[in-house]
Parts: structure tokens; C-alpha cells; sequence
């Protein structure tokens, strides 16, 4: 139906074309231009200050984990000292249990061991687990957090 | 190029599909590029609303909340919700006027019986996700309209299906979740891909006798879909999707409304109560799945009156 | 006698005592009426007691009348802590200290309070009464008066922010979970800064109501930076939008070649 065997009418079609895929292709790229930036979550809210009532309460050997902005937490006395620990293992992030009997966390991902102020003993790991900052008010009561 | 041509076949599928598009078209058919329209915000709710379930949380305490946190926190979240809303306005409107069409060119008649009935089904899935998704923001309309829902179910004594429960509540919102996000999906998928094989197979009324290829389709269906990205990018960009207050909020507005394709069955509403309200929500689909087998004189006449019956009553409903 | 009734109501803890005292200073009980202390349950007998006047039929006492400058200050003390701490630090407790009935040395909480008023002191009250014993050209009262603009500006500032907020709170694209912390952390410090400002110690005073003002208007800022960059959006559109006509036009121009071409 259509004889469009003149060379002049392809160039220019093919010109045109061209330039319209750029200009599509140019649109398209701006309306998914947002769509990286979505996907990067929003700053965290910081966690606030979380109460875990008397301090005189943690004897040794007592011991309580809690949830500290989203991540798994412990309180515990180790006879030494209290001490308040983040339960990231340094290594990959699974979760270090805390094992009474043996006054230290066991990671029951890939073996490490630490003890319990942190301190790597053996296994694979990043440094110590993390010290999170407490304070004991005037009136005894512990409080995590900054 | 030719590495993946000759591994996949990508380019013969993409020509064979733009020969497919290049059909001559009958005359009047310049709308023949709604339903085509339709499927471009059928895709873009599917991508915008992927986007959103990455931060949506469907539970029936945090759902509002998280709406609220893609609105305002999320980067871009305002755009992609704003999208999403301004698109499914837009996509019952462009469905509407696509049903409307076909109807009056009585495009419906044989042998295209089986793709009305396909596009009737479709058009149903598609309420169907404008209902269920209208609830997941958790607003106060949110709760009111799964009430309602339920009460229509449980004329239908499928009260239980509708609710998850004897009371609407948290499993209603994971049922309605579960139906928007993965079986409305499933059905317009294979619904649509039904509705595009028999569309290709019949080709559009008065098409038939017609040989050879034209741009013609292309151009139109081309310049249709950057107005129709225009448009929703206009509206979304200028009219950000707002946030409701959250059920039991002190300024929850006195009337729920729902969205405004169903302001006819609302406003209807106002006056029945009890087993008649079935047939508000039973007429109309019962109508439509009829018009094939009926006179087309009778079939026009009905569709005519139903039509202003529902445009006066969304009106009058708009305006309450 | 409406009067009467409504302090009975009003004193309800100590109903049993001061509505004694009241049947003859009916002008200290309306004072009395309407304030803080009413409605904290403190009345008569909270700090003028009951012994001395109840037996011993209004001997006069030691205890207030006249009053002696520092047992104010120690009354009000016992349960204004926070404040008290400050006050002794401040001359105005050495002065008040001597108690030798200097006007220039009644320098107590009820110079600035009163005595049964006990109204909170605003700005202006304040700096009149400073101006009843010190020179307007004096050190003291410069320095304060500059302390005092401060924290006006820091209170109108904190004002502002927290409208900003509650309009902002529903508005779309515009981040504000971060700041409303700052509100908080804003009150509290103003709190603060009206406890310590009874230690007059100004430099000090002024320092810390300054870093608050800024962080205020930080976040203030903040937000308008954040509305700033939302208005932008139209430019993404705009943009977009001539990408679109663009394309638009090309198809047009597409459509036309090609029709000149095959003529249909």
C-alpha cells in the first residue's frame, strides 16, 4: 500500500524516530527517576530513653534481655558488674545468646563466643559487642539509652 | 543485538506485535484507543502500588500510621501514593467510558459476546480493587465502607467471607490486603490477557473486511498514552493525595463517603434497608452480563435509563 | 457570702481550719481566690500554721507579720526546690539575708510574687519591680532586661515552631517526625531557664537561652527549608510535562510524514 522507497522520506523518518525515542526514552527515565530515592528508608527515629526499673534488682546472674529501638538487647549482672549489651553479633548480625551457666553469649550462627562485657573470646568476629550507654537515676532506677 | 535475536526472539515478538497494531481501523473508531488507555493505568497501578507495599504495613493498628510515613517521611512517597490514588481515579473513568463505548456502538453482538462478558468480569475485579484498597489506608471512611461491605455480604449470608470474623476488624484488613495486592492482580492478569486474545481474534467492529497496515492506530494510541501520563502526572504533582484523619479521630467528618463510583449505590442506600439493598449491588452486573442476549432496542433502553439513574444518583449523592 | 461559699469549695483539704481564719481576713481569702495555690490545695494554715493562732486566739507571733525576708524565701522553698537552690546562690539572698529593713533588701520571693496574689511574674512585672530598688542605666538591670528580651524572642520563636507543626502535620511531602521532639526539648528548656533565672546570674543565663533560640529557629528553619523544596516539585512537572509535548509533537510530525507519504 504504501510505496516509500524514496531514500529522502526514510532519513527523515528514521530522523524523526530517533529523536522521538529520546525524547519517550527521556521522559520515562524522569518519571522513574524518583523511584532509587523511595526506595532508600527514611532516617530512624533515635530510640528514647527506655526505663527498666530498679537497678538493685539486677543481682548476679540476673539478667534481662529487652528491645532496644528494634534491635535485641540485654541487661545483666555478671558478677562483676552490671552491664547493658547490644545482641548484634559483630560478625554477621544474628542475634548472641546469653548462656548463664557459662557466664557468657554464644552466637549460634557460626560459634563466637564473648564475654560478658563484650569482649570476643573465640570465633569469628568484628570487635566487641556494643556497650549501650545507662545511667542509674537518684532514685535507683536504671535507664537505657542516651 | 543479534546475540540475544537469536537466543530470544525479542525483535520477530515485537514486530509481529506492532504488525498487530497496525491493522487498519474501521471509521469512528477514534476512541478505540480507551481500552488500551485502561491497560496503561492498570500497569501503572501495579508499579506504583509494588512501590507502596514495600512500606505499607496492613495491620489494623499500623496501617494509618504507615500511611502517614509514605505521605510525609518516605522520599517521594507523597508522589507514588499521589500517583496511585490519581490513577485508579483515572482508570475507572477511562473503563467507564470504554463500557460506554462498546455499548453504543453495540460492539457486544456476535461473535463478540465472550469478550463483553470477559470485559464485564474485568470491570468487576476492578470495583473490586477500588473497594478493597479504599480500605487499606485505615482512614475513618476506610472502617465505614468495610462496614457497609459487610452488610451487603451479609445479605448475600457471606458475612464471615467479607469480615474474617463475627466483627470488622484486624482480619478484615488482612483479607482486604490479601485481595487487593495478590487476587486482584492474579484476576485482571489473566482476565486481561483473555480480553486481549479474543479482542486480536474478533478485531474491532467493522475492522473485518479491512487489509493491509496503517499507522493510524499507533499514532493515536501514541499520542493517547503521553496525554494520559500527562494527565496523571499533572494531577498527582498538583494535587497530592492528602491523609484522612484516623478512625475515632475528634475531627472525623460527620458523612462517609465512598469513592465516587459508588456514590449511586450510597445515595440509594439512603432510602432501603434489609434484603432490598441486594438488589442495588445484584442490578447493575446482572444488566450488563444480560446485554448480549437481549434485543438491542431493549438493551439500550435499559442501559440509557440505568446509566441517568446513576448519574443522577452519584450527583445527588455528591452533593449530600 | 457567695464569696464565702466558693473558698469553701475552693479549700477543700483544709475546710476544717482555714475557713476560720477566713470568717474575719475576708481580704486575704479573696486574694487568696483564683490563684495556683488555691486550686494545689494550698491555703491559710499551709504556711501561716494553725497553733499559735488557733490557741492562742491571734497572739502576735513571730512567723510573718513582720514578715522576716529569709523565712519567705525558706517557706517557699520547701516546695519550690528547684527555684530556691538558684535564689540562694543570687544576691538578692544576701541582701534579703541581712534583713535589716532596708527597703533595698527586700529582696524576697514576695517582692516579685506577692504575698497571697502568688501570681507568676511576667516580663513587665518583673522589670518594674527590679526598677523599684535598682537604677534603669544599672548593670543589673540592663543585663536582665537583655536576658528578658531573649527569652521573649525564644518564647515567640518556640510559639511559632509549634504552629508550624500542627499545620504542617497532615500535609503531604513534608517530613516533620524528626522536629517534634524539638517542641518538647524547646518547653523543657524554657522551664529550666525559668527556674535558673532566680540565680541572676546573666551571662550564663543569656548563653543558655540563646543556644535554645537557635536550635528553635534550626528546626523552624528546617521546616520551611523542607516546604521550600516540596514547591519545587512543579519544576520536576514542568519539566516532564515539555518532555511530553515534545514526544507529542514528534508522533504528530510522524504521523504526517507518513501520511504525505502513502496519501491515506
Amino acid at each position: 500500500m504504501r510505496a516509500d522507497s524514496e531514500p529522502a522520506s526514510i532519513s527523515r523518518r528514521a530522523f524523526l524516530d530517533r529523536y522521538l525515542f529520546t525524547s519517550l526514552a527521556a521522559a520515562a527515565v524522569t518519571a522513574l527517576a524518583p523511584v532509587p530515592f523511595y526506595l532508600r528508608p527514611p532516617p530512624a527515629v533515635r530510640p528514647s530513653r527506655i526505663p527498666l526499673g530498679k537497678a538493685s534488682r539486677f543481682v548476679p546472674g540476673k539478667f534481662e534481655t529487652f528491645d532496644y529501638g528494634g534491635r535485641g538487647a540485654i541487661a545483666l549482672h555478671d558478677g562483676a558488674a552490671l552491664r547493658v549489651i547490644d545482641r548484634h553479633c559483630t560478625h554477621q548480625g544474628c542475634d548472641v545468646a546469653w548462656t548463664p551457666a557459662k557466664n557468657r553469649f554464644e552466637c549460634p550462627c557460626h560459634g563466637a563466643v564473648f564475654a560478658p562485657d563484650g569482649t570476643p573470646i573465640r570465633g569469628p568476629n568484628d570487635g566487641p559487642l556494643a556497650a549501650i550507654p545507662f545511667r542509674i537515676t537518684p532514685e535507683g532506677d536504671l535507664e537505657v539509652g542516651e | 543485538m543479534s546475540w540475544i535475536e537469536e537466543r530470544t526472539g525479542v525483535g520477530e515478538a515485537l514486530r509481529s506485535l506492532k504488525a498487530r497494531l497496525s491493522r487498519p481501523l474501521p471509521q469512528g473508531s477514534a476512541g478505540a484507543v480507551l481500552g488500551s488507555v485502561a491497560i496503561f493505568f492498570i500497569v501503572v497501578q501495579v508499579l506504583s502500588g509494588a512501590l507502596l507495599a514495600i512500606y505499607y504495613v496492613p495491620s489494623w493498628n499500623e496501617a494509618h500510621a504507615s500511611v502517614v510515613r509514605i505521605a510525609k517521611d518516605v522520599t517521594f512517597g507523597w508522589l507514588v501514593r499521589s500517583v496511585h490514588v490519581w490513577s485508579a481515579h483515572l482508570l475507572v473513568a477511562t473503563v467507564l467510558l470504554h463500557l460506554v463505548r462498546v455499548f453504543a456502538r453495540g460492539a457486544y453482538a456476535k461473535p463478540r459476546e465472550a469478550t463483553w462478558l470477559v470485559g464485564v468480569a474485568l470491570f468487576g475485579v476492578l470495583m473490586g480493587a477500588a473497594f478493597t484498597g479504599q480500605m487499606l489506608p485505615m482512614d475513618n471512611e476506610a472502617v465505614n465502607g468495610a462496614e457497609v461491605a459487610a452488610a451487603y455480604a451479609r445479605e448475600m449470608g457471606m458475612a464471615d467471607v467479607v469480615r474474617g470474623g463475627p466483627n470488622v476488624g484486624a482480619p478484615t484488613l488482612t483479607r482486604m490486603f490479601a485481595a487487593h495486592v495478590i487476587f486482584v492482580p492474579l484476576g485482571l492478569i489473566a482476565l486481561v490477557a483473555a480480553h486481549l486474545a479474543l479482542v486480536g481474534r474478533h478485531r474491532l467492529k467493522g475492522a473485518e473486511p479491512l487489509e493491509g497496515t496503517s499507522p493510524v492506530f499507533l499514532h493515536r494510541l501514541g499520542l493517547s498514552l503521553i496525554g494520559a501520563v500527562g494527565l496523571l502526572a499533572t494531577l498527582a504533582i498538583v494535587f497530592p493525595a492528602g491523609i484522612g484523619p484516623p478512625p475515632n479521630a475528634p475531627d472525623a467528618p460527620a458523612a462517609t463517603k465512598p469513592l465516587w463510583m459508588f456514590l449511586p449505590v450510597y445515595q440509594a442506600a439512603k432510602k432501603i434497608s434489609g434484603p432490598a439493598t441486594l438488589l442495588l449491588l445484584l442490578v447493575p452486573p446482572a444488566f450488563l452480563l444480560a446485554v448480549p442476549f437481549l434485543p438491542r432496542r431493549l438493551a439500550v433502553v435499559t442501559g440509557a435509563l440505568l446509566l441517568a439513574g446513576a448519574v443522577a444518583l452519584g450527583i445527588l449523592g455528591a452533593a449530600s | 457570702m457567695t464569696l464565702l461559699a466558693l473558698l469553701l469549695v475552693g479549700l477543700q483539704q483544709q475546710v476544717v481550719r482555714d475557713d476560720q481564719c477566713i470568717k474575719c481576713h475576708e481580704d486575704q481569702a479573696a486574694e487568696v481566690k483564683e490563684t495556683m495555690h488555691q486550686r494545689a490545695g494550698v491555703g491559710c494554715v499551709s504556711c501561716h500554721g494553725t497553733d499559735e493562732i488557733v490557741n492562742e486566739k491571734h497572739k502576735r507571733t513571730s512567723a510573718f507579720r513582720p514578715a522576716k525576708l529569709p523565712q519567705i524565701a525558706e517557706l517557699c522553698g520547701s516546695c519550690h526546690l528547684a527555684v530556691s537552690e538558684f535564689y540562694w546562690m543570687s544576691p538578692h539572698a544576701d541582701a534579703a539575708s541581712k534583713d535589716d529593713g532596708e527597703p533595698k533588701h527586700r529582696s524576697s520571693c514576695s517582692a516579685c510574687h506577692g504575698y497571697h496574689t502568688t501570681t507568676g511574674a511576667s516580663i513587665k512585672t518583673i522589670m518594674n519591680e527590679c526598677l523599684k530598688c535598682h537604677e534603669p542605666a544599672s548593670h543589673e538591670v540592663v543585663e536582665a532586661g537583655s536576658f528578658f528580651r531573649t527569652m521573649g524572642d525564644y518564647h515567640h520563636a518556640l510559639l511559632q515552631l509549634e504552629e508550624e507543626l500542627a499545620r504542617l502535620d497532615r500535609a503531604p511531602g513534608i517530613r516533620i517526625f524528626d522536629l517534634k521532639g524539638s517542641v518538647e526539648e524547646g518547653r523543657a528548656a524554657l522551664r529550666r531557664l525559668r527556674i535558673s533565672q532566680h540565680g541572676l546570674d546573666w551571662k550564663r543565663l543569656k548563653a543558655d537561652a540563646a543556644a535554645s533560640a537557635d536550635r528553635t529557629s534550626a528546626a523552624y528553619n528546617a521546616l520551611a527549608a523542607r516546604e521550600g523544596s516540596f514547591a519545587r516539585r512543579f519544576l520536576g512537572l514542568g519539566l516532564f510535562l515539555g518532555l511530553l509535548a515534545l514526544s507529542a509533537v514528534l508522533v504528530v510530525r510522524r504521523a504526517r510524514t507518513l501520511q504525505g507519504e502513502s496519501g491515506s
